[in-house]
């Protein structure tokens, strides 16, 4: 006896529980998603660069060198080891710069210029070191403009370093540039697929609460008409307890699943209105398909029972008389149409109170099929009240039809 | 028949041991509201029908079937507030389940069932038994099918309600979900 079967009256806050669970995973999950991306975008900019730079160098060498004279610009083996040494200070800085982000102004943008400058500045330095190690400069030209290690640190190239240090800080501006905007398209994305998954969510949730709408009026009613029984009628009584055992068991199942056998629907509101008959006792006439006769189709749970409740209600109001209540189904070319029809007293046609259930049943045929499903309510002669579904006809799969209606089982 | 009948609650043991009362060919030979006390006498002395709860705190009814003899299993029938094990119940061979609250009318229904079975059993016709046995498969298929979940799908302007055990094949298709059963493709909104 652990298991309440009220533990089942919750769907639409174990949908909302369970997305917020993903939700914090699919976070988590981008946090450690966005590092490889990121490091591809700057490393094939950094190789972008490196090259465009070497080439550069290359070139203008080659044509001063035509006109005889040499070594203005390093080797390009030398420049070539100044980007690899410079590879790991780039990514490192733009770590920090991203980590750091752009708020509040005052704190973050001096962290931003250092690591901005901080770069830049140790670009020169690092072709200097490249071009000692590969032993060129000053023992091999002595003549040249030259960006050699003993040089640089005897400090006679400050114009040098500063003019590489703006043209680094340049190439660093755009790299920056690049790799927030990038950011920023990733969190765009998963900023849409968050919302998608969400509204998904919000609509199964919505429909969970649309279905739990057997009024509790109802339930209570029928209640008490049962605790009446227990003395007058002990063997009726017993008989209205179990109805309602299958009632409540068919509403927890049809809260659970979003679409029911339209034979189990019927089923349903058979029972339901049976258990209304017997509140009413003789005033209550109902006609429904026979089982052979109702077509072999889907229907979304719980759909016809705010129609039923709402003709019991309607055609009850008013006077002391006989009501008919019909209960209808029938299929034309890929459309169901499902009606419920009730006699009504004279004079009340005109009320056009539809209730919150019927609200309800238009927004969830609006949901599932959009403008495929209408819903009318209202009278059609003034004796007599119609609520009428269309909607597409679901039908089984392609092996489907070969299987026993599980609706007659029970 | 010998029936034992098998529940925690004194109650329920009641509204069953009444209901047999009313029959003449029924005869109740023990009552249990202990699982583990229940399994001892039924293994010591199997009897021919078992009514049996299946959510009971220190052990469930399905639990206890499982751990019967299966040479000299009684007919079970188990009783129970919902129908959410209807299909365990028919995997450890249930003849049938009785949902609470039930009424005179559903307990001879199901007894109707048992007394079947229980002559089946019993005599040499093999198509009697065979009915029997393939009646209770037939119930057992039928839980297993309304426990697949289904999902909406169209093809081409026809719409679907397709049982997901049926799928083959499942790919992405822009906004939609491709399925294909056989030779047939279905697209679902996802």
């Amino acid at each position: 006896m652990s298991v309440s079967p009220l533990d089942r009256l919750t769907p639409p806050l174990a949908v909302l529980a369970k997305h917020d669970t993903v939700q914090a995973g699919r976070e988590a999950l981008a946090a450690g998603r966005s590092f490889w991306p990121h490091l591809t975008v700057l490393t094939a900019f950094w190789v972008y660069v490196a090259l465009s730079n070497v080439l550069y160098a290359n070139s203008m060498q080659a044509s001063l060198s035509s006109m005889k004279i040499e070594h203005v610009f390093a080797a390009w083996d030398a420049r070539l080891i100044q980007h690899l040494l410079l590879y790991p200070l780039f990514l490192l800085s733009m770590w920090r710069s991203l980590r750091t982000g752009w708020r509040p102004l005052w704190r973050t943008v001096p962290i931003q210029l250092l690591c901005a400058l901080g770069f830049a500045v140790l670009a020169f330095p690092a072709l200097a070191l490249g071009t000692h190690l590969l032993g060129q400069g000053e023992h091999e030209h002595p003549g040249s403009s030259g960006q050699g290690w003993t040089e640089f640190l005897a400090g006679g190239e400050i114009p040098t370093w500063i003019a590489s240090a703006t043209n680094f800080l340049v190439t660093y501006g755009f790299g920056l540039a690049l790799v927030t905007g990038f950011a920023f398209y990733q969190r765009l994305r998963d900023s849409q697929l968050r919302s998608a998954a969400l509204e998904r969510a919000l609509t199964q949730a919505h429909l969970a609460a649309l279905r739990m709408q057997l009024s509790p009026h109802t339930l209570f009613n029928l209640l008490h008409t049962i605790r009446g029984q227990i003395s007058w009628d002990p063997p009726a009584a017993q008989a209205m307890v179990v109805q309602l055992g299958d009632l409540l068991r068919r509403l927890l199942s049809a809260g659970e699943r979003e679409f029911s056998r339209l034979s189990d629907e019927l089923q349903f509101v058979a029972l339901y209105l049976e258990l209304q008959q017997k509140r009413f006792a003789d005033r209550l006439t109902i006609t429904a398909p026979a089982r052979e006769d109702i077509p072999r189709t889907w229907v979304p749970s719980l759909i016809l029972q705010p129609l039923v409740e709402n003709a019991v209600l309607h055609g009850l109001a008013g006077h002391e008389g006989a009501v008919t209540i019909r209960v209808e189904a029938s299929v034309s070319d890929e459309t169901l149409t499902l009606r419920v029809l009730n006699t009504i007293a004279p004079g009340r046609g005109g009320s056009g109170d539809t209730g919150i259930g019927l609200a309800n049943v238009r927004e969830r045929l609006a949901v599932q099929f959009g403008e495929r499903a209408t819903f009318e309510a209202g009278p059609t002669d003034e004796h007599v009240w119609r609520a009428q579904i269309q909607m597409p006809l679901l039908r089984d799969g392609p092996e489907g039809a070969a299987r026993p209606d599980v609706g007659a089982a029970l | 028949m010998e029936v034992m009948i098998v529940d925690d609650e004194p109650v329920a043991r009641r509204s069953v041991r009444e209901c047999c009362e009313r029959e003449p060919d029924l005869k109740v030979v023990g009552e249990f509201g202990d699982p583990s006390a229940a399994l001892e006498a039924i293994r010591l002395q199997p009897p021919q029908l078992l009514f049996l709860d299946i959510q009971m705190d220190s052990m469930s009814g399905l639990a206890l079937a499982r751990a019967l003899d299966p040479l000299s299993l009684p007919l079970i029938v188990f009783v129970t507030a919902y129908d959410q094990y209807a299909l365990e119940a028919f995997e450890v061979s249930a003849v049938d389940y009785l949902l609470k609250p039930f009424d005179d009318a559903r307990f001879k229904a199901t007894l109707a069932r048992v007394r079947r079975r229980h002559q089946a059993h019993g005599s040499l016709d093999r198509r009697s038994a065979l009915e029997a046995l393939l009646e209770q498969l037939e119930r057992g298929a039928r839980a297993r099918a309304d426990a697949q979940p289904r999902v909406l799908a169209e093809a081409g302007s026809r719409m679907h309600m397709l049982d997901v055990s049926q799928v083959e094949v499942v790919e992405a298709d822009r906004n939609y979900v491709r399925l294909t059963i056989g030779r047939e493709t279905f697209h679902a909104r996802w």
